[in-house]
């Protein structure tokens, strides 16, 4: 599993950067997106396999009687939960890229409006390098 | 809750104004005196961690590191009143004709606010996956400021910096989530144990190095500067001096934070070679690049990079002496770098173009600016008796003294450069025949104050410099032996045996000025 993990992260962000070279500004965007679908797997392959499999919502508490009291507790054995801070990580990671990926097509679009060339990543007429 | 209220306010804030996007008057001034809430709340920081007393809090009460935590220490109080101070010459700034266009905008304050918010958040936590939010939350509020003016230019520059920023962002997020796959953990006290107890310690070297990577291209260390020269000047003139004072601080706090507490242990082995090489290359390439530019915005933006060498310096010699007057090289920087940026942010607005090839004579349009201009520009070289001398004096000797002879040379190399280009702007801009006609002392005057005002605190930063010099030394050691911090985050005492911190040969002294 780590392995396909591993190709599938070198596949994803070979590809990334091949784009993040090109000159239009939309494929440089295509290139950061497949870079952050890369990361988000990474970090699922490095710290989400480790412990169980369970998602933990699929264990059914059921009422049992705990030192005399009864509660609601799980019959599964915590360590089979499968650790749930990596998808956090990723869940939060995926939001502020949506944030953020939007904000860059955004910026396309209006940078085609206002100017002629469509390669934003270039410097314009009348502008220095860097 | 105190720990919570410099990310709370602003924010609260920001969401406020938004209800108020009827009204620029009542948006300029409730962001006004949010801002000078946010000032008076430093100062009470300030007062309330001077004495090495550790504000936590935890969301939620979760036991130990399992939930968010937010932590105050002198180190935190110290950037989060350096940010206050910023935040609000900005705003005297716009309020005071700094950028018309910009004030005019219904989202230009809310996105200060949000902007100044993130900051105090990256300052305030006692996570790295916080840390990561809150980088992409002063992100995104840069992004929505940068391109404010929406010409051409300015949106190929913005998508550039967008671009590298996601990508630095991406690179932290992985960074993030390798630390947590090797260590368990992404609280920076558990972290710090667990670094400390390690066996495999070339692995947390490397994660140390993956995030030294990511803080860097923040803090536009060399090599990764390239993003800055480019995008700064673009940038709208009203919000330059807070990027230009704020935003690349956050990487020199974020190094500062993590190579002590985090990685001290690591500290004589790996990171201190690393951060005294890039020191050096960045004081030197930084300086050099600034000698190339032909605009006050321009050089004045890549000095940036050169200056954060010095702060680096501080930090890589890992002695009390050494990482005070690093963070007193800080203090002083930012509050200098936003006096001159904001000198180039009046000549700019009132003249359409800060060019030294296009403006000259202004001392004798504006003698007043004149002065602000070369109280700030004398002491970004450091002469004596003005605030840089002390931060780098001090730098320099602790240098000398650790045997870094070859760092504290290249210190004492890029102060000279550092004067030459001062003396660029100088001998363009301020000397010669007049070619511009003056705007009337009247039109002038709201600026002047502005800018005069903020040179004024970089000379009060040199009058009272024993006594910060004697704060930011306090600061140095509870980095150094971060015990407290760890157990305050904890919330509970440091195990048995785990030794934590930068091993120290001799107690150092600090001389006071």
């Amino acid at each position: 599993m780590t392995l396909v993990a591993s190709l599938l992260v070198a596949a994803l962000v070979g590809a990334g950067v091949y784009q993040l070279f090109r000159k239009s500004a939309f494929e440089v965007l295509l290139g950061l997106l497949l870079i952050s679908q890369a990361v988000n797997l990474a970090i699922l392959a490095a710290g989400g396999w480790t412990a169980g499999t369970l998602p933990p919502v699929t264990a059914e508490p059921v009422v049992d009687t705990v030192g005399g009291t009864a509660a609601k507790v799980s019959r599964v054995d915590p360590a089979l939960y499968v650790d749930p801070l990596p998808h956090a990580l990723i869940l939060t990671a995926i939001v502020i890229g949506f944030g953020v990926f939007s904000f860059l097509m955004v910026l396309i679009a209006r940078g085609r409006e206002t100017s002629s060339t469509l390669a934003l990543g270039e410097p314009g007429p009348g502008e220095g390098k860097g | 809750m105190l720990s919570v209220l410099p990310v709370l306010l602003p924010f609260l804030a920001a969401v406020a104004l938004l209800f108020l996007r009827h009204s620029r008057t009542a948006q300029a001034v409730l962001s006004g005196v949010a801002a000078h809430a946010a000032l008076a709340l430093a100062a009470h920081l300030l007062a309330r961690t001077a004495d090495g007393t550790i504000h936590v809090m935890r969301m939620g009460d979760w036991p130990g590191t399992f939930g968010i935590v937010f932590a105050l220490d002198q180190l935190s109080a110290l950037f989060i009143a350096l940010n206050a101070v910023i935040h609000a010459a900005t705003w005297w700034f716009v309020r005071c004709g700094g950028m018309p266009a910009l004030a005019q905008q219904r989202y230009f304050h809310p996105l200060l606010l949000i902007l100044a918010a993130g900051v105090n958040w990256a300052f305030a936590t006692a996570d790295l996956f916080n840390l990561f939010v809150s980088f992409e939350l002063i992100l995104l509020a840069s992004y929505a400021l940068m391109i404010f003016d929406n010409e051409a230019g300015q949106l190929r520059a913005g998508f550039r910096f967008v671009a590298m920023n996601v990508l630095g962002g991406t690179l932290f997020l992985l960074g993030a989530g390798l630390v947590y796959g090797t260590f368990g953990t992404l609280n920076y006290a558990d972290l710090a144990i667990k670094v400390a107890q390690t066996e495999q310690r070339g692995v947390a070297a490397a994660l140390a190095f993956w995030l030294l990577f990511v803080f860097g291209l923040k803090a536009a260390v060399f090599p990764l500067f390239f993003w800055l020269p480019g995008a700064y000047p673009k940038a709208p003139i009203g919000i330059l001096p807070f990027f230009a004072g704020m935003l690349t601080k956050v990487g020199v706090y974020c190094f500062y934070r993590l190579y002590t507490v985090c990685f001290g242990s690591l500290a004589a082995e790996w990171t201190q070679p690393a951060l005294l090489a890039l020191a050096a290359l960045t004081m030197v390439v930084g300086v050099f690049g600034a000698l190339g530019q032909w605009s006050m915005r321009g050089i004045l933006s890549v000095h940036i990079v050169s200056q954060i060498g010095y702060m680096v310096f501080g930090l890589a010699m890992f002695t009390t002496a050494g990482l005070a007057a690093g963070l007193f090289t800080t203090l002083h920087n930012v509050v200098v770098k936003t006096t001159l940026f904001l000198v180039a942010g009046f000549v700019v607005v009132h003249h359409r173009g800060d060019s030294v090839k296009g403006i000259h004579g202004l001392l004798r349009s504006y003698p007043w600016l004149g002065i602000a201009f070369l109280l700030a520009a004398v002491s970004l070289a450091g002469l004596p008796p003005l605030s840089g001398f002390y931060g780098k004096y001090f730098a320099v000797l602790e240098g000398f003294r650790t045997g870094h002879w070859f760092v504290a040379g290249a210190a004492l190399f890029t102060s000279l450069f550092t004067l030459a280009s001062m003396v660029k702007i100088w001998t363009a801009c301020f000397w010669g025949e007049r070619d511009h006609e003056p705007v009337s002392a009247e039109a002038a005057r709201p600026l002047l104050v502005v800018a005069g005002g903020l040179a004024a605190v970089s000379v009060l930063v040199a009058v009272f410099s024993a006594p910060l010099m004697e704060w930011c030394a306090s600061c140095a050691e509870s980095l150094l032996d971060p015990r407290a911090y760890v157990e305050a985050v904890l919330g509970a005492p440091l195990p048995e045996g785990v030794v934590l911190g930068v091993p120290q040969a001799a107690p150092a002294e600090v001389a006071a000025p």
